[in-house]
């Protein structure tokens, strides 16, 4: 039943005859075509899956881009691939980047490597196509300090246009500073903090590359890695490039960063707002690094901003003995959101305020202006990491200028000290912080403020803005059920914030607080734990309704890009309205925006008894976002506001394969091309032969 | 198409077409023009038209020439320069590489 060749058009019968034969000559089973069948359903692996093993459990590095430069990571579009090794001393450097054969490598480093000098090496190096960061508990607790920010954070923004505010390299806010943020690499990093990838990796490297002599015979363990950034250049280029129309299918080429800033009002305001009543208490909602989704921000962020909640609540409930003798003052509780990249959420609300657009027009409420704040009050970073043995871990006081309000807040803060168990000094440094009130100063020269923070002169958090900022390092032991103990940090910032609480107090009323309110360790210890434990916690479960799902992980503080909203924020402002507002009898349907009232939010949440209930709150949201992407024409170099950008990328993706020896790929391509030239000699051998081989025409229904 | 089916004139007529469509900013008409008619210009015995024929083809790839290294040098100075010249360059791209400056 061969047909002759030149007939297979009317052989319709041969494909299934003929699979069965062959699968029977081949398979030597009786029922060729189940199994045929069978190999083509669904338990079949595809060949890729048996040739690539994914990475999970991975954070990568990527670019952002500012009015001049772009930093960050990106891989080529088709990946980067390259050849396993673990560099566990700078001796295995200098041998990757000196003696190692040509060819294309990938570092594996864990966290004591991963500093300055093995990755400017690993970058000068052509042999190097991307590094590894694996998660090593023994050595993260061995490590002294790493924080890949500038050793002057904010270092063109802010203040640093004014001479006695610069921060001088040779004594800089963030000594422990490595400025890895700062760079430009020209290829991907990846932090994986999944176990079982970890041994994956560590498993095939062991097996196949660890031994160094031989390398170039035998298959090795290899890396692709994907990322690939789509911007380029600086903010200006790329956010002009996602604006142009060029074609039928406009790209988005960069994302500007921001969110938003969360503030409320003690009272509500109204048309009559005087000059300087108002007490601005801030802290900070974000923090960085240098991975996605990788910035717990326990001492840079975390630490002020449940100070700055607790604080406020206690003020809350202080209201009914304030409410009669504040004559006109008020608070303002404030949290400003991408702080980290050039003061993006305070820049922003200081020129919505100068143009009247802080807040938005109410009917008859104007606008708050600088000159309305009496003072600001700003948390940074707190922690007891400067803690001696058996002392009180220092705080330090770092004020804009002198004047008697100022004067009046510290010396009420002193006061309490001994009663609180607080050790408050007097800040030494002749400038002010990388913090919030920087972008108020730089618009008004003598605008007053205190900032709070744990360090004098430089920072005490020797882990600033890195992946390392965590739970452990604030020391936070969630206590369940019991009261904490009265050395831990949840102990310590509840008394800092009944100080606090009592000092502004004490500046609204002119008299001192005489009641017994304070902040319990164990509330501070419900709000260390939504922040740094898990966002499943009670207080965000009251705080929310059935429409969100809270995750068990702790919330990423990055800051994120302005048209993608950060679940944090949102809950903090629904933590705030929980803690601070005012239950109304209204159902679910009518809770919602009042016309008539439009200096309070409704919102509806499960409430404190877990029933679902409507808060009337002064909560409420400010875009902190660059106003340099809305002011036309606006200068990108001059340095005015943050230019920060976030490039646009396709997808992640990190997977290990074995890469055969280059002798072994050289053996296959010659065999492959020989055994086709063949092929095209034996079939032409046939065609020209034919007639021996097939028999003669016989007949038309022949075949 | 069959050039060998048509007539001598016929033939002159396509070729006169050719070329004055190249005119239209169409250079690889010009091409197409200068290949397709060479054998019947220049290999084949004389006949009556294949004088005009001679001249639309040495026409035409002179045409083809000029284009040629007009787009090349062009192609050239962009392709070094685009990314100097930063938003005019964007101007008039159709397509931005991504990735790179």
């Amino acid at each position: 039943f061969v047909c002759k060749l030149n007939c297979i058009t009317h052989c319709s019968a041969l494909p299934t005859r003929f699979l069965e034969l062959i699968s029977l000559f081949l398979l030597r089973t009786n029922q060729p075509i189940a199994i045929l069948k069978k190999s083509s359903g669904a338990e079949a692996t595809r060949t890729k899956d048996r040739i690539y093993a994914q990475i999970e459990g991975t954070a990568a590095c990527f670019r952002r881009l500012n009015g001049t430069h772009q930093f960050g990571c990106s891989s080529r579009r088709t990946g980067n691939v390259g050849v396993l090794q673990l560099l566990k001393e700078p001796a295995d450097v200098t041998w990757l980047t000196k003696e190692a054969p040509d060819d294309t490598y990938m570092a594996i480093v864990h966290s004591n490597m991963f500093n300055e000098q093995t990755l400017r090496a690993l970058k000068d190096s052509p042999k190097v196509g991307g590094v590894v960061l694996l998660r090593s508990d023994t050595e993260e607790n061995n490590l002294a300090s790493y924080s890949p920010e500038d050793s002057c954070p904010n270092r063109y923004s802010g203040l640093s246009s004014f001479e006695k505010q610069l921060c001088s390299d040779s004594k800089p806010w963030n000594p422990k500073g490595s400025s890895l943020l700062q760079v430009d690499w020209g290829f991907p990093i990846f932090y994986v903090h999944s176990d079982t990838s970890i041994k994956n990796i560590t498993d095939c490297y062991v097996k196949h590359n660890s031994e160094r002599e031989g390398m170039t015979t035998r298959s090795l363990c290899a890396m692709e890695m994907q990322a690939f950034m789509i911007a380029a250049k600086d903010s200006e280029t790329c956010f002009r490039r996602s604006n142009m129309i060029n074609n039928l299918n406009p790209m988005r080429f960069c994302d500007p960063m921001g969110d938003r800033n969360v503030w409320a009002t003690l009272f509500a305001r109204d048309a009559s707002e005087q000059e300087k009543s108002v007490i601005v208490l801030a802290a900070r909602l974000d923090t960085t690094s240098m991975f996605e989704g990788e910035a717990p921000g326990a001492v840079s962020t975390v630490a002020g901003l449940v100070t700055a909640l607790a604080t406020y609540s206690l003020l809350s409930e202080m209201k009914t003995e304030l409410s009669p003798a504040r004559s006109g003052g008020n608070v303002m509780l404030m949290l400003f959101n991408g702080e980290a990249y050039d003061y993006i959420g305070s820049s922003r609300l200081v020129y919505d305020m100068s143009n009247g657009m802080f807040p938005p027009k109410w009917s008859n409420v104007p606008s708050l202006n600088i000159s309305k704040i009496r003072m600001m009050i700003e948390l940074n970073q707190l922690s007891q990491i400067n803690q001696s043995t058996g002392a009180v871990a220092p705080m330090y006081l770092h004020k804009t200028l002198d004047n008697p309000d100022i004067a009046k807040f510290i010396q009420s803060m002193k006061s309490q000290q001994a009663d609180l168990n607080l050790n408050l000094l007097d800040s030494t440094a002749t400038s002010i912080p990388p913090v919030s009130l920087q972008s108020f100063v730089k618009a008004d020269a003598n605008f007053p403020g205190v900032a709070i923070t744990d360090y004098d002169q430089s920072f005490t958090n020797k882990f600033y803005h890195s992946v390392l900022d965590d739970v452990k390092l604030l020391k936070f032991k969630y206590s369940n059920g019991t009261a904490p103990p009265s050395d831990s940090i949840q102990a310590y910032l509840a008394n800092l914030s009944t100080a606090l609480g009592r000092s502004i107090y004490e500046l609204i009323a002119q008299k001192p607080y005489t009641g017994t309110t304070k902040v319990e360790p164990t509330q501070m210890n419900e709000l260390l734990h939504c922040y740094l434990n898990s966002l499943n916690c009670s207080l965000f479960h009251s705080a929310t309704n059935d429409d969100f799902t809270l995750p068990e992980y702790p919330p990423p503080l990055y800051v994120g890009v302005s048209n993608s909203l950060n679940a944090v924020t949102g809950l903090s402002g629904r933590l705030i309205a929980l803690l601070t507002g005012a239950e109304t009898n209204s159902s679910k349907e009518e809770c919602k925006l009042n016309e008539s009232d439009v200096t309070h939010q409704y919102l509806w949440m499960r409430g404190k008894m877990g029933a679902g209930v409507c808060v009337q709150t002064t909560m409420n949201y400010s875009t902190a976002s660059s106003p340099a992407f809305d002011i036309e024409g606006y200068n990108w170099k001059s340095g005015q506001y943050s230019t920060w950008t976030e490039s646009v990328w396709k997808g992640f993706e990190v997977r290990i394969f074995l890469k055969p020896s280059y002798g072994h790929e050289a053996f296959v391509i010659s065999f492959g091309s020989v055994f086709l030239v063949f092929s095209f000699i034996v079939v032409f051998f046939i065609y020209k032969q034919s007639d021996i081989f097939f028999e003669p025409n016989i007949s038309n229904g022949g075949c | 198409m069959d050039l060998g089916k048509l007539k001598d004139d016929q033939k002159l007529d396509l070729c006169r077409w050719y070329f004055r469509g190249g005119f239209a900013f169409l250079p690889f008409l010009w091409a197409i023009n200068a290949v397709w008619f060479f054998w019947e210009a220049f290999r084949r015995n004389p006949f009556e038209e294949q004088k005009l024929i001679r001249r639309y083809v040495i026409l035409s790839a002179i045409g083809v020439a000029i284009w040629a290294a007009g787009l090349t040098t062009w192609i050239i100075i962009f392709q070094t320069n685009r990314a100097e010249w930063g938003e005019f360059a964007d101007k008039i791209s159709f397509t931005i590489p991504q990735g790179i400056p």
